[in-house]
């Protein structure tokens, strides 16, 4: 019987913040996939599964191109009804099996604290799945297959080649019943239950049976790829990507983020766009319009391009209805203007306050920049008192801005 | 009174060459204000700001304390003091949630950024905050619908046949 961990030492409670820091690395690890480890790793999810290993080993290139690849090769599977799809059982035997087994194992406070300072770092890192697959939705239901990247179809249907002999090429768009392309295992982009397992199992050590911890190598060692997507006949892998580009936010975790290219490039050129975490069509990043901003549907998008344009470029292009201006106090010769912001735009009735950095760029000007407030907010001076969260008649005795 | 090239001389952090180097930083005790953060006398916001009653109060040191680290651009503010002048503590408490943390300060201190420069506060007790914008609620994040998973796939489950058994025709 093995003992109840209920502490952290002092020695686990240092190596947190290093091992998320590790598994924040190879979540968006873009080094190239060792294929021989993770096959053995597979082959193991097979064995615990109870499945024979399918002798076929598919690669491809992109999550796209997998997608495409399944609905060339006519792959019928409905999620919830799965005929031979594997992935529901994979999941019992690896993750299901492991939550099971941890409570028994610790004791809340330290699952609550590994929990905290591992799972929810690399899991704001690895947000960015759930728009890759998104992105992947919307190119197989919106988009043609024209409309796809130089290297995607052909890698699509070299793959589907391989998958299966009953195939066709299908140029229209999927019908949006297709969902097989849903029952994947999303390899890095699940990285942070297996940092926060195998946290656990290193603290455990060498007490106790091994049973679990070697399935968690095995886990984690089969998620070091792309999506995967296995099969009683097959199983269909696709490659990291080539390139990611991130910044590190105010608060510690990094997100998905490049102002001037993609910031997920895979290596048959299927490209996404992000701004602040957030999944954008192309235009945002490389060609901001106020056009394109109005024009479109999503919310979050809309915001991203008006941060994007630049408020001062947009308050002006877009005519803005100008309720207030005041002398920002502490900045010489500078003005607070206030705006009223409409609701079809920022998604509801606010209004956004117009400033003057205190400091000169290199080149002299001084950067202006737009602060959406309340819509309750009347004055200028009462809307810079706001974001400072003071009463107006404070910011207004505010001595000096730098 | 310092002036800008005597704190990137003491600290050893770096500052845009546009800067003006040779001016003195001005040293105030009122409500001051440094790119996205604001420095203003506890007193102020007394109704608003209070220290937790056993907060841990560190020792600024000569190379300075990272008062917020990693802005999006990458450069940190940081508070400068002489040793054994200043006290810094981040348990505090705000009802607006803006503040970063309280630093007491015996000695004229400088709050040192790359980009802004440098900023001169006089000797008191003074709570430095972070600037805040309207966000609208975020939206959960899309998910493919899928309505769980089979435990077993229809391929693999043993199917019971039942065997007919024969019996003998009863007359």
């Amino acid at each position: 019987m093995t003992t109840r961990i209920t502490d952290l030492e002092t020695e686990h409670v240092a190596a947190l913040a290093p091992h998320a820091r590790e598994w924040v690395g190879r979540a968006l690890s873009t080094a190239p996939v060792s294929w021989r480890r993770w096959e053995a790793a597979a082959r193991e999810c097979y064995r615990y599964a109870r499945v024979s290993w399918p002798d076929r080993v598919v690669r491809t290139t992109s999550p796209l191109a997998l997608a495409r690849a399944l609905y060339h090769a006519r792959i019928r599977e409905v999620p919830g009804d799965e005929d031979r799809a594997l992935v529901g059982v994979f999941r019992r035997v690896t993750r299901t099996w492991v939550d099971g087994l941890i409570p028994r194992l610790f004791a809340p406070s330290v699952l609550g604290r590994v929990q905290r300072e591992v799972f929810n770092p690399v899991e704001t890192a690895t947000a960015a799945g759930g728009a890759v697959a998104q992105a992947v939705a919307t190119a197989l239901h919106q988009g043609a297959l024209i409309n796809d990247p130089a290297d995607v179809p052909q890698s699509a249907w070299a793959t589907a080649r391989r998958i299966s002999v009953r195939r066709h090429p299908r140029r229209r768009p999927v019908p949006p019943d297709w969902r097989a392309w849903t029952l994947h295992l999303s390899g890095q982009w699940e990285s942070a239950w297996c940092a926060y397992v195998t946290f656990l199992g290193a603290l455990h050590g060498e007490r106790g049976n091994r049973t679990w911890r070697r399935r968690i190598e095995t886990i984690a060692d089969a998620q070091a790829v792309g999506w995967w997507w296995p099969h009683l006949d097959f199983v269909a892998v696709c490659d990291r990507p080539s390139v990611v580009r991130t910044e590190s936010t105010p608060d510690g975790p990094v997100r998905l983020h490049c102002d001037d290219g993609p910031a997920i490039v895979w290596p048959d050129g299927w490209s996404l766009y992000f701004w602040h975490g957030t999944l954008v069509p192309a235009w945002v990043v490389q060609r901001p319009t106020v056009a394109a901003i109005h024009a479109e549907s999503n919310v979050e998008v809309r915001r991203c391009g008006i941060e994007s344009l630049g408020w001062d470029t947009y308050i002006t292009s877009a005519r803005l209805r100008l309720v207030d201006r005041a002398d920002d106090p502490g900045n010489a010769d500078c003005q607070l203007s206030l705006y009223d912001l409409p609701e079809n735009v920022w998604g509801t009735a606010s209004r956004v306050l117009l400033v003057t950095n205190g400091s000169p760029e290199r080149d002299g000007t001084r950067r202006r920049y737009g602060l959406p407030v309340p819509v309750d907010v009347a004055t200028a001076v009462r809307a810079a008192a706001w974001t400072y969260g003071l009463d107006a008649d404070q910011y207004a005795r505010l001595a000096r801005r730098t | 009174m310092k002036t800008l090239a005597d704190l990137t001389a003491a600290t050893g952090l770096p500052v845009d060459v546009h800067l003006v180097m040779d001016l003195t930083i001005p040293v105030g005790d009122g409500i001051q204000a440094q790119g996205d953060l604001l420095v203003v006398p506890l007193a102020e916001l007394a109704d608003r700001v209070t220290v937790r009653r056993h907060a841990t109060w560190d020792e600024v040191p000569p190379g300075g304390v990272e008062v917020v680290r990693n802005e999006a651009g990458g450069n940190p503010h940081t508070l400068v003091a002489d040793p054994d002048t200043c006290a810094w503590t981040t348990d505090v408490d705000d009802t607006d949630g803006l503040a970063v943390g309280v630093f007491d300060a015996m000695a004229p201190v400088y709050l040192m950024h790359r980009e802004h420069g440098g900023t001169g506060i006089a000797p008191g007790l003074y709570v430095v905050r972070r600037q805040r914008e309207l966000v609208p609620p975020v939206r959960a994040p899309w998910r493919p619908h899928i309505a769980g998973y089979r435990d077993v796939p229809r391929a693999l489950e043993v199917v019971k046949t039942v065997r007919p058994v024969w019996r003998p025709v009863v007359d």
